[in-house]
């Protein structure tokens, strides 16, 4: 689930933006109401209190304007601060990276793949991002 | 429970699937990043992956609100 790691992202963020651009990207829903959906039951309680910024009442946009109003209120409660754009409606840019459900990557200034993050969301790991940065920033 | 790991294998056979399909396709270290044009959030602005190029190294973090 991508909101739990909102946080460390943030601090990530919040250390490297000067020389970093950071982008989220808004891509298709992991855990729509309407599919795969983890809000209901025990399994949902426990859910919400383990990680309450997270939505769970949320279904998989239709539109993109639907996609904007999702994003806006996923920006806001996960309290990230860096520059988000939306997938369109074919999920093309989600496809281009094998991105869904969440997925990281660190591009560097001449557009080169440095660090390809595992695919979501076992392979979720924002220390290795930190890594890369740091490293490829230490060798610049 | 019964309904959650019903779900659970239904959604996380197909998730798997799609990643096995556009996985080999995504870039990996060394590989030049597809670029993309897409807008930002609530507003009509485009922005290109290549508008960085020359600039700024980018990081990219995909995800959703659930």
């Amino acid at each position: 689930m991508f909101a739990t790691a909102a946080g460390s992202l943030q601090k990530i963020y919040e250390q490297y933006h000067d020389q970093i651009q950071f982008i989220n990207i808004y891509i298709r829903e992991a855990h729509a109401r309407d599919a795969w959906w983890l809000g209901d039951g025990v399994i949902g309680k426990v859910m919400r209190r383990l990680f309450s910024r997270a939505a769970y009442d949320v279904d998989d946009p239709r539109n993109s304007a639907e996609r904007h109003e999702v994003a806006s209120q996923c920006r806001l409660a996960l309290h990230l601060d860096m520059l988000m754009l939306v997938d369109d409606e074919d999920d093309s840019t989600n496809e281009a990276y094998a991105a869904h459900p969440t997925r990281f990557y660190f591009i560097d200034e001449q557009g080169r793949v440095v660090y390809a993050g595992g695919v979501g969301p076992f392979g979720l790991r924002p220390w290795e991002l930190k890594k890369a940065i740091g490293d490829y920033l230490a060798r610049s | 429970m019964l309904t959650f790991l019903r779900r659970t294998i239904t959604y996380r056979g197909r998730e798997k699937a799609w990643q096995q399909k556009y996985d080999p396709l995504a870039p990996k270290a060394g590989d030049m990043a597809p670029d993309f044009a897409l807008p930002e959030v609530g507003s009509n602005r485009i922005w290109r992956l290549s508008d960085f190029r020359g600039q700024k190294p980018v990081v990219l973090i995909f995800g959703s609100y659930t």
